[in-house]
């Protein structure tokens, strides 16, 4: 009896605190060696770059120098046929990057293959998480361009500065260049080169020429006083949307982004174009200004009185959806809204489109556009990949002015960018011939998203107040102070020092008349 | 006294049939009122992009198609013939694959594993009551704040984007949810047969798996049932630790995104399709649920 | 603290012998040492070293894009608590999520229990009846989330059913509203996650012994009475514990409202764990949000240990 007690007493309570004793003490000891074991792994101290700038390859375009690149590197020993390098993209530019894929690998014998991630953020959260585990799973990113300060800092991408000397990719001269600005802001951060830009997001306006032309001329110059045409500034737009805002016949006025991922971008192409700015040089913002809260009051006027509802909640595909059904008379939104609403068998209103410039604020008899560049996919080096160099050689061909052309014709979540491009045939038949050139106009008048260190958080917090005030939460300036107040707290958090940096270089990659504009008015020293 | 016993019986009878007609229509209207978001999932399914979100909506499509659904097996194939929107590189093949080894396995481990643990806690007090309540805590934590944590342990054990890293983890974080549902369906065996069993010579194992277990057998059915579900459509952390080989199906889902937005019609088409191997595991296990005493187990 | 009771050993009297390893196999102490050890084996293995990350995460001040090693993090020490409790955003989310839970699982339970009760009496095609009454579980939570999302659209189903069977004059701008947005997000769950309460009462209820409920038809209580008296207090444990697992599971709800509303308007529909996401993985603060759920974990576990405490002295 007694040996039976005993051994119902050893396994009945103490079960817990002895395992828990032993487990923590293996705990401990696998910790230390958990610890030893990440010791040896790679560190996230940037490497310096290479002593030396290395001469420039041999090749006419730049895809045959990246070809060249590939094979010096074979010939180095550094990479050999059917090594295999990871790229991770969006679901949506599959059409664009898989069949490239299959054509380099016949041309180099290395196996690149494609890992697509569906949500956007989540292509965020795994690039961080590649960033802290460093699994070398990814040799390629193509991410949103104001990621790359994060990706950066994090350590996780690769400074490609010299590679872009040594191996040329045309992108910021010559005849294949992209169009500046895109060439600087998908690309740059603190002055060094992070990324290839893939993509060219400006956001472009579209309105149903059919309604303009019916439109009763005569009613709108007695209602406004001038003529019927198509608008300079943003108080013409405002008063062109409310002229077509037709609750009755189920066409209302505009379909502009006010929700929870994008309600910045209206608010963002007033007060820049106002001559405003979301930092000074000391990162303080300046949203809460004159130009900021005037801006927000006559968006969320614009959106309460002339929208969909669904602009405020829901997601970024509504313009796609209510613009070819025909229930709205003007949207914005990517280019790619454009083929869409052209297409017979996609849209009622195949035929009725219209393109027009972005507006924007007249500055002492000076009209001044800012049209804001959203997302832009670009690409970058992961430095726990396989071998860094010939990633970049993928990237510059993909990118390249021969192979980029035919990838970015096929249909996809990428857009054109390089300044030959506009004029071809293919990319005139895929968008419209008429939209090109406004196209064009477009992305030089571009200003990119927020790039510093913390871009999400800084943006996600401006989104959530925009939003509120979007949907009448909240007053526009009080929206404006809260957002500024998290700001600031951010900024501390990461260090000012490191923040006013970027942010200066940052500013510097602003289209040239709104760095004027900013000069004229007297910020930024 | 025959009569009225006869005439009651016949009105008893007739009422009774008016009972099990009612019964019927009330389940018919409760199952209609249900099936609403299944009809318009199964309705998206069969559409054409252009009617994916169209007013004023049709539960029928005008044009019918079941280009969604070939599209998950044959990708490449333009959604509802529109040339501009191609879908996934990949067919749904690898993740459906995926998901009917991991989670039958996660589920099979987890519910053998939870009903042992069951047994020990309800019969033995087997960690007192700290053991079982810390397993829960499995259940109280946010997935969120676990991930990165688990991803650095998993990159330690070399176990990312891989099948035995996702039953591990499935199995783990599951196994509380088989404990505590074994424990309240074990507690309600009442012990005199278990006695009983044992006073007759059996082991205790014997007693356990001749005895209680067919005793609990719907219960165990039912924890079985969620237990799959849950690991059958885990998303967030089949997202953070696979890329490439080891996608189950919900993560296979978030793939169907394209240059205009959501694809929900693809996206509807896998929901149906990732639905049915759950709905035949539901079919079968209800042949299970009713368990009880009328077995004639007890001899009074 | 464990029960100190001692009860008769089921094993009767017999003595495992340590030299018979077969004897001490089928022994009973073997038996009771082995039953648990699978389970705490996984769980040791599987959780200590991310618990114990997470422990340390909350008490330094690390972010992945501060480009230091997380180990290489300095001490805060609790800071990051401090933080948590002064969050307005923080208190707001929990609120909030406690008041769905109550509603979602309060509806869960109310009709699971009135379909498992209906459902005891056999008649036509029963099997299949129930068959549809959990398809919804079964339906991965993307799908659930869009189905729902595209139902409560402004120019959706259900307001076009508004307008023109109910005779409303124009939609209702479900996301717009917080508390209309909340209602949307908690019919999905409920809609969802009302089997799992079914499934479960059913099962329950199906497992009880007939005889007490047959005594007392004998004795001629009412249908109301008998499910009083009876069934309920033996169904207490499984209610209980359905009760526990779906409340600490619709806590945690993430999936719907991230897809539905994303939080939105601002912050909403936000719920903790949302908040606790954008946190960790949009702005990057993965040691704030340890100690956020951190916190939650032992919040939790206080009170769900309160709830647990009646099924610990049940037979």
């Amino acid at each position: 009896m007694g040996e039976k007690d005993e051994l119902k007493r050893a396994f009945r309570r103490p079960i817990s605190r002895r395992d828990f004793l032993k487990a923590a003490g293996g705990a401990g000891g696998v910790i230390v060696l958990g610890g030893l074991a990440s010791a040896c792994a790679p560190k996230a101290t940037p490497t310096p770059a290479p002593a030396t700038p290395a001469a420039l390859v041999e090749g006419a375009t730049p895809e045959e120098r990246a070809l060249n690149g590939i094979k010096a590197l074979k010939a180095a020993g550094k990479i050999k046929d059917g090594d295999t390098f990871t790229i991770m993209h969006h679901s949506g530019q599959r059409n664009n990057i898989v069949p490239a894929l299959e054509e380099w690998n016949r041309l180099t014998g290395l196996n690149f293959q494609s890992a697509e991630v569906g949500l956007e953020a989540d292509i965020y959260t795994k690039a961080m998480n590649e960033a802290v585990v460093r699994t070398g799973d990814y040799d390629i990113f193509l991410t949103f361009c104001n990621w790359i300060g994060d990706m950066a800092e994090a350590g996780l991408i690769v400074d490609q500065t010299d590679w872009w000397a040594k191996y040329d990719p045309e992108i910021d001269h010559g005849a294949n260049a992209f169009v500046p600005p895109l060439d600087k802001f998908t690309s740059l951060y603190k002055g060094r080169r992070y990324a290839v830009g893939a993509d060219d997001d400006a956001f472009s306006l579209f309105y149903r020429k059919d309604i303009m032309e019916a439109a009763d001329k005569a009613a709108f110059e007695d209602k406004y006083g001038r003529e019927l045409a198509l608008p300079n500034t943003w108080e013409e737009f405002d008063q062109w949307i409310e002229f077509f805002d037709r609750p009755d016949e189920g066409i209302r006025g505009a379909s502009m982004y006010a929700e929870r991922y994008f309600a910045y971008t209206a608010w963002a192409a007033r007060f820049i174009s106002k001559g405003g700015a979301y930092f000074d040089d000391n990162m303080d913002p300046l949203i809460v200004s004159e130009e900021g809260v005037t801006a927000l009051e006559e968006q969320i006027r614009l959106t309460q009185n002339h929208m969909y509802e669904d602009a405020v909640t829901g997601d970024w595909s509504v313009a796609y959806t209510r613009f070819p059904e025909g229930s709205v008379f003007f949207a914005w939104a990517w280019a790619s809204l454009g083929k869409w609403a052209q297409d017979p068998a996609t849209s009622k209103i195949a035929g009725k489109v219209g393109y027009m410039e972005c507006p924007g604020t007249m500055h002492d008899g000076t009209l001044i556009r800012a049209v804001p560049h959203v997302v832009g996919w670009s690409f970058s080096v992961s430095r726990y990949g396989k071998c860094s160099e010939a990633a970049y050689c993928w990237i510059q061909w993909f990118t390249g002015p021969t192979v980029g052309l035919d990838a970015i014709a096929r249909v996809g979540t990428l857009d054109t960018f390089r300044r030959p491009w506009f004029d071809d045939a293919k990319m005139k038949e895929a968008y419209g011939a008429e939209f090109m050139p406004i196209l064009l106009k477009l992305t030089e008048n571009s200003f990119a998203d927020l790039g510093l260190r913390g871009a999400n958080e800084y943006l996600d917090k401006l989104n959530l107040n925009l939003q509120q005030a979007f949907a009448g939460q909240k007053g526009a300036e009080q929206a404006l102070r809260d957002t500024a107040d998290e700001w600031q707290k951010i900024t501390d958090r990461l260090g000012r020092l490191g923040q006013i940096e970027a942010w200066r270089t940052e500013r510097a990659n602003y289209p040239q008349h709104i760095q004027d504009l900013w000069k004229k008015l007297g910020k930024f020293a | 006294m025959n009569e009225e016993r006869s005439r009651e019986g016949r009105s008893r009878g007739f009422l009774a049939l008016i009972g099990q007609a009612s019964r019927w229509l009330g389940a018919l209207a409760i199952c209609l009122v249900i099936l609403l978001p299944v009809v318009w999932v199964l309705s998206i399914s069969f559409k054409p992009p252009q009617e994916w979100l169209a007013y004023p909506p049709t539960i029928i499509p005008v044009e019918a198609t079941g280009s969604n659904y070939i599209v998950l097996f044959q990708p490449g194939n333009p959604v509802g013939g529109v040339a501009t929107m191609v879908s996934s590189a990949e067919p749904v093949t690898k993740a459906l694959i995926n998901s009917l080894f991991i989670a039958p396995i996660a589920t099979a481990a987890s519910v053998t594993i939870g009903f042992l643990a069951a047994y020990a806690v309800s019969r033995y007090r087997v960690g007192g009551t700290f053991m079982p309540f810390f397993t829960l805590t499995t259940r109280m934590f946010p997935p969120v704040a676990f991930a990165v944590p688990l991803l650095v342990y998993y990159r330690l054990l070399g176990l990312i984007d891989t099948r035995l890293g996702l039953i591990l983890m499935y199995t783990g974080f599951t196994v509380a949810f088989s404990l505590w549902m074994m424990k309240g369906f074990i507690d309600g065996v009442p012990r005199h047969i278990e006695e009983a069993a044992v006073l007759d010579g059996a082991s205790p194992w014997r007693v356990l798996f001749t005895i209680t277990l067919p005793l609990v057998r719907g219960g165990l059915a039912a924890t079985a049932l969620f237990v799959f579900i849950l690991n059958w459509t885990e998303f967030l952390f089949a997202l953070v630790f696979t890329s490439r080989e080891a996608i189950t199906i919900p993560v296979q889902v978030s793939h169907y995104v394209g240059a205009v937005g959501r694809f929900y019609g693809p996206q509807a088409a896998l929901g149906v399709v990732a639905s049915l191997p759950v709905v035949v595991a539901g079919y079968l296990i209800q042949r299970h649920l009713v368990t009880g005493f009328t077995f004639g187990l007890v001899r009074e | 603290m464990a029960s100190k009771v001692e009860r008769p050993l089921v094993g009767g009297g017999r003595k495992p012998a340590p030299a018979r390893l077969l004897r001490v196999l089928k022994g009973e102490a073997f038996f009771r040492g082995v039953l648990a050890m699978p389970m705490q084996l996984l769980l040791w293995f599987l959780l200590i070293i991310p618990t114990l990350i997470v422990l340390y995460l909350s008490l330094v001040a690390w972010e992945p894009r501060m480009g230091t090693d997380w180990w290489q993090a300095p001490f805060s020490w609790f800071r990051n608590y401090g933080h948590v409790i002064s969050d307005v955003r923080f208190w707001q989310a929990i609120v909030r999520t406690i008041c769905v839970v109550a509603v979602a699982v309060m509806l869960e339970f109310t009709i699971g229990l009135g379909l498992a009760l209906f459902f005891q009496r056999d008649f036509l095609g029963k099997r299949l009846f129930t068959s549809v009454i959990l398809y919804p579980m079964m339906l991965p939570w993307v799908v659930v989330g869009l189905a729902f999302y595209l139902l409560f659209l402004e120019k959706g189903p259900v307001n076009y059913i508004l307008i023109h069977f109910l005779g409303f004059k124009a939609g209702v701008a479900w996301y717009h509203y917080p508390v209309l947005a909340l209602s949307t997000i908690i019919l999905a769950d409920v809609w969802q996650w009302t089997p799992f309460m079914f499934l479960i009462l059913y099962s329950g209820l199906g497992a009880l012994p007939r005889d007490p409920v047959e005594a007392a038809m004998t004795l001629g209580a009412s249908r109301w009475q008998i499910f009083r008296y009876i069934t309920m207090p033996m169904l207490k444990q499984v209610v209980i514990i359905a009760l526990i697992i779906r409340s600490l599971e619709a806590f945690k709800i993430f999936d719907l409202v991230f897809i539905m509303t994303g939080g939105g308007p601002g912050t909403a529909t936000e719920s903790i764990s949302l908040y606790i996401y954008r946190l960790g993985f949009v702005y990057g603060q993965l040691s704030y949000a340890a100690a956020m759920a951190v916190l939650i974990l032992i919040s939790i576990s206080i009170i769900t240990r309160l709830a647990v405490r009646p099924l610990e002295y049940e037979v």
